[in-house]
């Protein structure tokens, strides 16, 4: 009895408060996997944005765009062969509960965990249940532990007796948290646990309650238990049933009996729209009675886990996944059909359309009105609170006066009758007793006292609406202002004049309004524009405005209200907002004449092709600036193809964070983009990259962006989130950077031009070489000259002058030394000329030039010559080589003449490719001289000379009674300077 | 002065950085030398002095208004942007008389030497439209170029793409490094009254020239190769810190070679 009572104090409850706020509402995330596959198991989203789903024993992540298998996304062997339910803790882990053990996937690092302390011998066991808490993570393991999770480690909290022969998953909660206490119901037990004190206390579950238990909500002195056959139980220290009901039977057994503590308060969900909140305490208050608009065909679906996410619900049923959320506005809908005007009379709205009336009085519901024919209702004028005309499409005119319609058969004057059309579209009262209607045919004046209707003339007795057909007509002030399908014109009684657009230019224009000195034209096309006298303004889908085709106008206080061919858009403050089905509205495309406001009840009655909604425009304008919590773009996935047909994947939260790195090798570089809770809210996402392109761009459906040929630089990809829905937009911004190759970096470029300029350098200077060799040549001839030849002919010149003088007495003598100075002349201008002739240059000239000195020399002094020259290159030895060289060989031997008692010289020249070596070898060596006296004489100071200007080694030895002066020159490293 | 830096100073984060400390000191030891070198030319009327007065001030220039526009400040002077091209032509046939008259003192000045001053007077012509151009169009000019410095050789005050300056400026300062190496090269100290000292100076200068000039043309390639990327490229510290490096090493090297020769004038 006492439930009957109370359900009865509900429904009196309910009935007044038959405005209470629709506070949720649900859409499908997803079909299924794919087409054939619809069940899920379990869904979570990740504090990524990510959903992870398990499906036949698969786990799925859904990122907005793409369902993709784990296998896919993670590039080793699966450690698991089926998933049994998962849960997503608060740090961006998920636990996964497979057939043999539990398994921690880490988001960030995108890695199994298991001997980190938080996972260590966790994963050895399977998990009897998950407990999550917007701050808690807590695991009932198989083996009868429960442990509270934290980022870095685990706790153990208690220990229960596990069941081991379970043979029912609930759908709801069988292990349940809140602040002060953690229940667990398992095995016939009830396990709460104090947080405070750590204190587990047990209470046996009445069998009657536990076989068919569900849930665990609680509260704040105990527990709200579900049980699916009974309905819902209190615990605070004993078991009682509490007098919460569903109108229906049997409809605990799922979700379609739905309920979950928020905050203070428990919110139950029943089938038929009924929704209750209650204190979430023992007394378990109503707090608030009313109805839900979760569709009855998702209450009916087989739910398998709902998960809660922030203020979202997630349900895996066996024909898709859906969403539940609060709503962020409720529209009031009139289901009467495709909707045209509407009036108010007395305390009943009627709804124009084609076909009968509907009306609905103030409080109360829908439905025909059939005291009135079927017509073509289309436009209509209020009045008074008892008259209304309405604008016939097929009839002309009519009116309704307390319910009962009049339709009017207009006389018209015979000259016009042949223009004459009843196809009434709008209709304006004007001057006197005259009514403007607007038909397909021009704008006609109908004046009510006569019943005649003639065409609105001009001052020059013009029907100048002839032709036109007329979409919405205002008279205020004495001007006329109306649309057809050409444009926008204004009549002030004398001439008519076209406002919009300039010229011969055609353009639909459904509605016109005249707010605060401004006209708003709805244009099938281009949006509203704005006239203002200093010209024309559109507001179009560039800036925001749900369609370029808009049908009906309504301005309040500033604020403009557009019914669209897709859906509501309010103009305010220079904002667009926009409403669609996703945002609450039963449909999106509304209608021409379809709009009305109720300045009493202030309700805006906005019709489409579904009806009407309606609504307080200042409670929807203060709804829409509400900050909405916008969503943020994620990357899910980099793919980077490198050279060599490499590819890399990264996955990890960590390598997707605002500054990525590509490796110099890089050639592609995709980015796949999520669309986080793109279900909840209509939003579009674009994109730019600085400074590959000048403006964003819509970014693909598939969410990806893919870059090609990326040359070495930062490239800031700025993801922009523009709302459909909300009016908001706000942009995020990754710094993508591509590190140079080493071809690719100024200091490759630094060698590439020093390269150049070095050869450049080497074959200028190649050319100026020849010029510095002759120089050196030149110094080198005139040193000879001067050396060599010189003293040789100051010696001739003083014998000479001692003969001429007679001085001599020894005139024979001085005859002989001058015959000797004058061939040692001859002999060095000999050599000279020898050296510098490049015709000498040949191999083996300067081997016999050796041997012939050689032999000229030594053999009149009584030495033996042993000569042995050998070459094995056809290489030409160059001149500053050849001439020093032989230069040093005349001096060695000058040397042995003077300076030894040889009996023998031996010499050996061999030349090849790289080296030249000459040895010279005799036996005249005197005893060595001590150390300290060891003096080098100038010819040997001469000889070093020589060989350092061609950059060669000389050495010189005494061993054993031989003299051994070694010459090496390397043909390859000469020096280039004398 | 607190607004002034709050108003215009951006990337702040490079202040700390090697190649703003190498520029700063490079900074500091170039104005010494200017001051120095600028008092020489004046008090003993060598033409050696005057030129290497030019390529030091030419060198300073450039990489103070470099800096400028790095850190924001040439925002607060705009009247300084874009008016050392000229300037910046005379850097090499400067640093290649330089060397002539260090190693060939006895040298006359070519017939033609007004020839190396053409590109001097078309850089002036090129300088004019930015000139004449009002004070609000420079501000607005120089706030992209701060933020975005590929601005700076795109913007539209100029008679030719400022690009061709870079390429134009650094192919004719290559062509006259050659001619200065080929000047080493052909100088032969027997044959030369100056003394060890002189020609290892003027080897070193071509060394640490050739060294700046070499990173700045690698630079200019890997901007001219990689357009899209010039401002990132400008504003890259690590290629920045290599030529501040050797701006530093030039202006060390202009130091010396004011103290040796001021100390030759002492007879210390």
């Amino acid at each position: 009895m006492k439930y009957i009572i109370l359900y009865l104090c509900l429904l009196v409850f309910g009935i007044a408060d038959l405005h209470a706020e629709h506070p949720y509402r649900h859409v499908q995330v997803l079909k299924g996997i794919d087409d054939q596959h619809v069940m899920f198991t379990v869904a979570e989203k990740d504090r990524f944005g990510s959903i992870w789903l398990v499906s036949g024993g698969e786990l799925y992540r859904y990122d907005g765009v793409h369902v993709i298998p784990f296998s896919k996304l993670y590039a080793e062997k699966l450690p698991f062969d089926e998933i049994q339910t998962l849960a997503i803790d608060p740090w961006g882990r998920l636990w996964l509960n497979t057939r043999n053990s539990l398994l921690i996937f880490d988001l960030r690092t995108w890695r199994f965990c298991f001997n980190e302390p938080f996972a260590e011998r966790l994963t050895e066991r399977k998990a009897q249940a998950f407990c999550q808490t917007d701050k808690d993570f807590l695991v009932a393991t198989e083996n009868g532990e429960v442990w509270q999770i934290g980022r870095d480690r685990k706790t153990f909290l208690f220990s229960f007796v596990a069941d081991k022969h379970k043979g029912r998953q609930t759908v709801g909660n069988l292990f349940a948290a809140d602040a002060h206490r953690i229940w667990l119901a398992v095995s016939g037990t009830l396990y709460a646990y104090d947080r405070r004190t750590g204190a587990c206390r047990t209470a046996a579950i009445p069998p009657r309650i536990d076989d068919c238990i569900e849930d665990l909500l609680p509260l704040k002195d105990g527990l709200l238990i579900r049980n699916y056959r009974d309905g819902y139980y209190l615990y605070d220290g004993n078991f009682r049933l509490t007098a919460i009901r569903s109108t229906q039977e049997n409809d605990f057994t799922n979700w379609n009996h739905w309920g979950f503590v928020d905050g203070d308060r428990v919110m139950l969900f029943n089938n038929h729209g009924e929704y209750l909140e209650l204190s979430r305490d023992t007394s378990l208050t109503i707090q608030k009675r009313g109805f839900h608009r979760l569709a009855e065909h998702v209450l009916y679906k087989r739910v398998n886990a709902w998960r809660r996410f922030s203020d979202e619900w997630l349900l895996a049923t066996d024909d898709g996944l859906y969403a539940v959320f609060p709503s962020s506005f409720s529209f009031e809908y009139v289901e009467c059909g495709s909707a045209r005007g509407m009036f108010r009379q007395n305390n009943c709205y009627y709804f124009g359309g084609y076909g009968f009336l509907h009306h609905m009085p103030l409080q109360g519901s829908v439905m025909e009105y059939k005291k009135a024919p079927e017509k073509n209702y289309y436009a209509m004028h209020m009045q008074d609170r008892d008259t209304t005309y309405i604008a016939l499409e097929s009839g002309f005119l009519g009116r309704m006066v307390a319910g009962r319609l009049t339709t009017f058969e207009p006389t018209v004057p015979s000259r016009y009758a042949h223009k004459f059309s009843d196809l009434g579209y709008c209709l304006t009262p004007y001057k006197g007793s005259t009514l403007l209607v607007g038909t397909s045919n021009g704008i006609w004046q109908y004046d009510i006292r006569t019943n005649q209707a003639v065409p609105l003339l001009d001052t020059t007795g013009m029907f100048f609406t002839d032709g036109k057909r007329i979409l919405s007509l205002r008279y205020k002030n004495g001007k006329l202002s109306f649309s057809t399908e050409g444009g926008y014109f204004v009549f002030d009684g004398h001439r008519h004049r076209k406002r919009y657009p300039e010229g011969q230019q055609q353009l639909m224009i459904y509605d016109h309004v005249i707010d605060g000195g401004k006209e708003y034209l709805a244009t099938k096309g281009r949006g509203v524009v704005l006239l203002t006298d200093s010209g024309s303004r559109s507001i179009n889908v560039q800036q925001g405005l749900g369609s370029n085709v808009v049908y009906q106008l309504f301005a309040i206080d500033g604020t403009l209200f557009a019914g669209t061919h897709r859906g509501l858009s309010i103009i305010t403050d220079n904002r667009v907002f926009n409403y669609r089905t996703n945002d609450g509205l039963p449909f999106e495309e509304f209608n021409h004449q379809a709009i009305f406001y109720d300045t009493a009840e202030r309700r805006l009655f906005m019709g489409g092709i579904g009806g009407y909604v309606f609504f307080d425009p200042s409670d929807l304008l203060k709804a829409a600036k509400q900050d909405i919590a916008v969503p943020e773009p994620r990357i899910a996935a980099l793919h980077i193809g490198l050279t060599g047909n490499r590819y890399k994947h990264y996955y990890a939260a960590d390598a997707l964070r605002d500054t990525m790195r590509l490796p110099e090798d890089a050639l592609t570089f995709n980015m796949d983009f999520a669309r986080p809770d793109v279900y909840r809210q209509g939003y579009q996402m674009q994109y730019k990259i600085d400074p590959v392109m000048d403006g964003f761009q819509d970014m693909a459906a598939s969410g990806q962006i893919t870059l090609v040929g990326l040359r070495p630089g930062e490239y800031p990809v700025h993801v922009r989130i523009w709302s459909a829905n909300g009016g908001f937009e706000k942009t995020w911004t990754w710094l993508l950077i591509k590190q140079p190759a080493f071809v690719e970096t100024q200091a490759f470029y630094a060698l590439v031009l020093l390269s150049i300029t070095g050869l450049a350098t080497y074959i200028i200077i190649q050319r100026a070489k020849r010029v510095k060799d002759e120089k050196a040549l030149r110094k080198q001839i005139s040193r000879d000259l001067h050396d060599e030849v010189g003293g040789l002919l100051t010696g001739i010149s003083m014998q000479a002058d001692l003969l001429s003088m007679g001085a001599s007495r020894d005139k024979q003598s001085s005859a002989a030394s001058i015959g000797q100075y004058s061939r040692e002349a001859v002999q060095m201008m000999d050599d000279i000329i020898w050296a510098i002739d490049v015709r000498n240059n040949y191999e083996g000239s300067l081997q016999e030039r050796m041997e012939y000195f050689a032999f000229q020399t030594l053999e009149p002094k009584g030495i033996r010559v042993l000569f042995d020259g050998e070459t094995k290159t056809d290489r030409k030895i160059p001149q500053i080589v050849r001439q020093n060289t032989y230069l040093l060989f005349k001096e060695v031997l000058h040397n042995i003449i003077k300076h030894a008692q040889a009996e023998w010289v031996s010499v050996t020249v061999r030349v090849d490719s790289k080296w030249l070596l000459m040895e010279v070898q005799n036996n005249g060596a005197q005893s060595p001289a001590p150390e300290k006296t060891l003096r080098k004489g100038q010819g040997t100071r001469n000889m070093e000379t020589r060989a350092r200007q061609m950059n060669a080694a000389i050495v010189v030895t005494q061993d054993n009674g031989l003299f051994t002066v070694l010459l090496k020159v390397n043909l390859r490293n000469i020096k280039w300077t004398i | 002065m607190r607004d002034f830096i709050t108003k215009f100073w951006i990337r702040q984060e490079a202040w700390n950085s090697w190649g703003m400390s190498f520029a700063l000191l490079g900074f500091s030891m170039s104005v010494i030398a200017i001051i120095g070198l600028v008092y020489l030319t004046i008090r003993r009327k060598d033409r050696r002095f005057l030129l290497i007065a030019l390529v030091a001030t030419a060198s300073f220039w450039h990489a103070f208004i470099y800096a400028l526009i790095f850190n924001g400040f040439i925002r607060a002077v705009p009247e300084f942007y874009n008016k050392g091209i000229p300037l910046y032509y005379l850097i090499a046939p400067c640093a290649y008389f330089f060397v002539l008259f260090s190693l060939f003192p006895r040298i006359k000045w070519p017939r033609h030497m007004w020839l190396h001053l053409l590109p001097v007077v078309f850089g002036l012509i090129d300088a004019i439209p930015y000139a004449l151009a009002s004070i609000e169009e420079k501000r607005a000019l120089l706030e992209q170029v701060v933020y975005d410095m590929q601005v700076g050789v795109r913007h539209p005050y100029g008679y030719i793409d400022q690009k061709w300056h870079y390429i134009v400026k650094f192919f004719m300062a290559f062509i006259y490094l050659i001619a200065q190496w080929r000047l080493l090269y052909l100088h032969d100290m027997e044959l030369s009254p100056i003394s060890v000292a002189s020609r290892r100076n003027a080897e070193y200068f071509s060394i640490i020239y050739s060294g700046q000039l070499l990173l700045q043309g690698g630079m200019v390639l890997s901007l001219l190769s990689n357009s899209t990327q010039t401002s990132f490229l400008m504003q890259d510290l690590d290629q920045l810190t290599t030529i501040s490096f050797f701006y530093l090493m030039l202006s060390c090297w202009l130091l010396q070679y004011l103290f040796r020769n001021l100390m030759v004038k002492n007879g210390t």
